[in-house]
């Protein structure tokens, strides 16, 4: 009793004692913040600017260390233009999203963000944005594919500088298919890797029978990330689109797009696609092909393959392949895309300096195109070509030409895909056929967009 | 066996002699220990999990069957992890966390007891408002919240991550329960005594709540620690991370690392472990009934 | 004491200053960092209150809720969870109690420490855990259910299992706090009250009944109210393991909370659905005051 009385004083008091430090400390630290943000107006008049840049992990993180790359190119940018200085915050897909819309709803947002379209152009519908057209003369704009302009477009005005890009599509294990002898069942020898849904059927069949240990192909139903993935792949195998041309109306629950997603189901029910789908994420189906379990992942880009090359766990050859399509004909392939935006806080030296970081970023003699190889991307331009060796980004360069354009820009997309994945476990888990809950999804999805046309 | 016969029949005399709850009670500790180990086991086991995953590679970590115990530990998930700025993450959410504790503490246990022990007007509402407000959800208070923070100017500093959580009325909650506890007759005494209300307070009733504030020590340490959430959105640069915050900026949108995660959660969790560890002993003793006597 | 004798005014005006010098402290956070902003989120739920537009609705977004189905289904899997989660926590904390706290010092401590163990920590890697032990091809439950016999199950991935599942983490990250609280009222009991009633030859569900349970009731009110509120307000199992789903067999209305306001922006409605899940909070909160609480002076 009395030996633990002593020791729970003596924590309370050390608890104490150290907190107090440790206050005294942040104190100093807060009052020195202080100083600087009152000295430096003073030393360069009211020349001197302040910007903050959040950045979600776009760049791969250099010995491990978040944000030591962006500080890389702060450092560069700031000895260029001295009169700017330059905050970094990194944020994490896991909570970024959220922290963004907590920081606008409170104006609070940062002054340059880099992101994906989703995002993005909503918030450029939402007048949140600076227009960058006085960025992009004509020369740059006929450089940038028009699927990727309309990425970055609200009507007239460039709400984001499309920066590195690539097309999503599936991969193979081709290590597998040499083992088991089968390598002529993938269209490697073609130049463009087209293929026929059939086919495709063919090579899953041939790794069930001769590697009964590997999981054929994957899908994931679990959330929102990655459904570029889920939606490719479907619009494929069935011939569909996913949105009518003009984004006005789903077009996923056509004959064609229903056909694609029976055909995911069946699959399943072959055992030719891994179990419990509705509760994986695009990263754990990921996972499983990184680690030599699954033979055909559809999520898999350039970017992707060199941003998993250390997370691959047995040593084999990932290989780009488009998605199959019913009759072989060329696919349609939705872009990734990053680039940067401004946020219009409502001061015209912020934007300015904002822009000039987004120059340096993406245009910088040096650093540009030492950016672009950090994200593993092609170039948002076509001009630019052949910044990397090897036959994956050859062809990841020449499936250029498949791109489409992805809805991700519709309006309501945001709330649209809240309702793609609980359709696609209703249609695996068979609690509804596939017609039923693309239909399903379409009726609520329709209702959206013309809540969200007429909203605006 | 003849050694230990003598005691044996004994015991079993002993049983006999009882009524016969007394067998019953001693099948009851059998089987209640059984379940006891074997749930323990599993409590324990998402723990073993992740301090040996840090040491795991990424190929090895989720093999099946399972590797129980690594076999080829290995260090690169540490490396990977110190590259960043850890230890200031480490020390803010330490910080955070203990100053936190201490606030809430003292405003608790000086209000908990006047609400369990006092009569005045308005004692009934005030208990009714804090029930109410831990009934609405956190989220919800979190952007009217955030707003004030930022009008304040207290977003990314100590400031705005310490004191909004001392609003938080769980402490309070817990003192009165435990201050009602605390015999009227000792509190008489005290008055008759010639004690004032403050002398009282830190002379009687403190040391009468030693236990049950050691116990709201530890929750809100606890709580404050792993208050993942709030601090996400409060938080802006990476200095004013907070531990389970910076771990998760190393996470990819299409990959985790496992190695390196557990390594991250490993390092969250084990200080908070042994600290519990050591002082739960004080902490969690009887709370009046001893001191009565 | 309370008001035994009639007093001079003077000295109850004096007592009455003194309690409230005391609350003084913890209502000044109390008001400022709780009520205001609860206040404004309860305004806020008669706002159309997005990223970009603040505009008063009325009663709009709780029209919008009482016709949305799918918070209906996250109303009823909340109920469910928390009518399944609550009991088997409190049944579970005093049965480890009870087992314990007569034990040696050194096993309570050890007891205590593994059971508060999943509390301790952090919810993100005990999810990666359990999303690894739910797995369903690669997961250890998979994994030992194969060796009697039983077929691969998608424990998350299955509207029949998904919810339970969650429920059983959720169980395992609720009971430590609950254990060290009744560990310590358990230990407050004099041990005389028992052996006079065992003496009378009353049995041992008699001894708990009559006397253990009844003395354990301050501790039980707060822990039951305290867990029922917990598990109200799950979400960051739900959010990291299931988003929800399959089929919005795990949503809670504390995940749709969280996926309005902070995935949509619709803070709103959110607010909305807050302001619904702390009524419903609230009333069972009275029921629990008034049915267990009348023992116990408050």
């Amino acid at each position: 009793m009395q030996g633990s009385k002593r020791r729970f004083i003596l924590f309370i008091a050390i608890a104490f004692v150290v907190s107090m430090f440790l206050a005294a400390c942040s104190e100093d630290a807060g009052e020195k913040e202080k100083d600087d943000s009152t000295k430096v107006p003073a030393s360069s008049d009211a020349k001197s600017v302040e910007i903050t840049w959040w950045n979600f992990p776009n760049f791969q993180a250099l010995d491990g260390e978040v944000g030591k790359y962006e500080e890389g190119i702060i450092a560069a940018f700031q000895e260029k233009n001295p009169d700017i200085k330059v905050n970094l915050e990194m944020l994490t897909f896991e909570g970024g999203p959220e922290k963004l819309n907590v920081a606008i709803a409170t104006n609070t947002a940062p002054d340059v963000i880099y992101d994906a379209p989703g995002r993005i152009i909503d918030w450029g519908k939402k007048d949140l944005l600076a227009p960058l057209n006085d960025m992009m003369p004509e020369e740059v704009m006929s450089d940038i594919s028009p699927a990727l302009l309309k990425l970055s477009m609200v009507g007239e005005e460039v709400f984001m500088y499309p920066f590195n890009t690539g097309p999503f599509m599936m991969a193979v294990n081709k290590t597998l298919f040499e083992e088991i002898g089968e390598l002529d069942l993938l269209p490697l020898d073609r130049p463009d890797r087209t293929w026929t849904v059939e086919e495709y059927e063919k090579a899953l069949n041939a790794v069930k029978e001769k590697a009964p240990d590997i999981i054929p192909s994957g899908f994931y139903a679990k959330s929102v990330a990655g459904d570029q993935g889920t939606r490719g792949y479907i619009t494929n195998l069935g011939g569909s689109r996913f949105l009518n041309e003009d984004y006005s109306e789903v077009a996923i629950n056509s004959a064609a797009g229903v056909k694609g997603l029976e055909w995911v189901v069946q699959a399943s029910r072959d055992g030719l696609v891994a179990p419990g789908a509705a509760s994986l994420e695009a990263g754990d189906h990921n996972d499983l092909f990184l680690q030599g379990k699954m033979a055909f992942a559809i999520n898999y880009s350039a970017v992707l393959k060199s941003l998993f090359a250390p997370n691959k766990t047995e040593d084999f050859e990932d290989v780009l392949l488009p998605y199959p399509t019913p009759d072989g004909s060329d696919p349609k392939l939705e872009p990734f895309l990053g680039g940067l935006a401004v946020f219009n806080n409502e001061d015209d030296k912020k934007v300015e300096a904002s822009k000039k970081l987004i120059d340096f970023i993406v245009n910088d003699p040096e650093w540009g195109e030492k950016n672009l190889i950090q994200t593993g991307g092609l170039s948002a331009r076509n001009s630019v070509t052949g910044i990397y060796e090897g036959s994956e980004y050859d062809y990841s360069e020449l499936a250029r030409k498949f791109i489409t354009d992805p809805p991700t820009t519709a309006d309501g997309y945001a709330e649209i895909r809240t309702f793609w994945f609980p359709a696609l476990q209703e249609a695996i888990l068979e609690t509804k056929t596939p017609k039923e809950a693309l239909d399903e999804f379409a009726e609520k999805a329709n209702a959206t967009i013309e809540k969200a046309k007429s909203a605006k | 066996m003849k050694a230990i016969s003598p005691v044996k029949m004994k015991k079993e005399n002993d049983g006999r002699g009882r009524p016969k709850w007394f067998r019953d009670l001693s099948a009851f500790k059998i089987i209640s220990t059984i379940i006891l180990v074997l749930s323990g086991l599993f409590f324990l086991f998402p723990l073993y999990w992740i301090v040996t995953g840090a040491f795991k590679s990424q190929v090895v970590a989720i093999t099946i069957p399972p590797e129980w115990f690594p076999l080829n530990p290995i260090l690169d998930n540490w490396v990977i992890l110190f590259n960043n700025p850890v230890w200031r993450w480490t020390f803010n959410s330490f910080f955070i966390a203990s100053a936190e504790m201490i606030a809430v503490c003292f405003v608790s246990a000086t209000a908990g007891f006047v609400l369990a022990k006092k009569v005045f007007p308005g004692r009934k509402l005030i208990f009714i408002a804090l029930i109410a407000a831990m009934a609405l959800p956190k989220q919800v208070i979190l952007v009217p919240l955030f707003t004030m923070l930022a009008d304040l100017g207290w977003v990314d500093t100590y400031k705005g991550l310490i004191i909004p959580a001392i609003g938080w009325p769980f402490g309070v909650f817990l003192m009165k329960q435990f201050s009602q506890t605390i015999p009227n007759e000792l509190l008489e005494a005290a008055k008759i005594d010639g004690c004032g209300e403050i002398r009282s307070f830190f002379h009687i009733v403190l040391p009468m709540l030693k236990p049950a504030i050691g116990a709201l020590a530890i929750f809100t340490f606890m709580l404050s620690w792993n208050d993942y959430f709030s601090q996400l959105v409060i938080t802006r640069s990476t200095d004013m991370m907070t531990l389970p915050l910076g771990i998760a900026t190393m996470q990819g949108e299409y990959k985790t690392d496992y190695g390196v995660m557990m390594a991250g959660a490993a390092l969250a969790s084990v200080p908070m472990i042994i600290i519990f560890m050591l002082f739960q002993k004080s902490f969690t003793q009887g709370i009046t009934m001893g001191s009565i006597k | 004491m309370l008001a035994t004798i009639r007093k001079p005014n003077k000295h109850k005006l004096h007592d009455w200053l003194m309690s409230y010098l005391f609350l003084l402290p913890a209502l000044t956070f109390f008001l400022i960092f709780v009520v205001y902003p609860m206040l404004r989120g309860i305004y806020m739920s008669f706002f159309d209150y997005s990223i970009t537009s603040f505009e008063f609705i009325g009663w709009e977004n709780y029209v919008t809720l009482y016709h949305d189905e799918t918070f209906h289904k996250s109303l009823i899997n909340t109920i469910v969870l928390v009518a399944v989660a609550v009991p088997i926590v409190i049944g579970f904390s005093i049965f480890v109690a009870m087992a314990i706290y007569k034990k040696s010092e050194f096993i309570r401590s050890f007891c205590r420490g593994i059971f508060y163990l999943p509390a301790v920590t952090s919810v993100v890697s005990v999810t990666v855990v359990w999303g690894w032990i739910y797995h369903p091809n690669f997961g250890l439950l998979n994994y030992i259910t194969n060796f009697f016999g039983m077929e691969p199950i998608s424990w998350l991935g299955d509207p029949k299992t998904a919810l339970m599942a969650i429920t059983v983490i959720l169980i395992t990250t609720s009971v430590g706090q609950p254990i060290i609280l009744y560990v310590a009222s358990l230990g407050n009991i004099p041990a005389s009250y028992i052996e006079a009633a065992q003496i009378d030859r009353a049995s041992p569900g008699q001894i708990f009944r009559k006397i253990i349970w009844p003395l354990l009731m301050p501790t039980s009110l707060y822990v039951i109210v305290i867990t029922t509120i917990n598990s109200f307000q799950c979400f960051a199992l739900i959010q990291l393991l299931t988003s929800g789903g399959p089929i919005h067999s795990t949503s809670t209305v504390m995940y749709g909370v969280y996926q309005q306001a902070f995935l949509l922006g619709n803070f709103g409605i959110a607010s909305a659905m807050g302001v619904i899940l702390a009524i419903i909070i609230g009333i069972i909160s009275i029921i629990q005051f008034k049915y267990l609480g009348n023992d116990v002076e408050y």
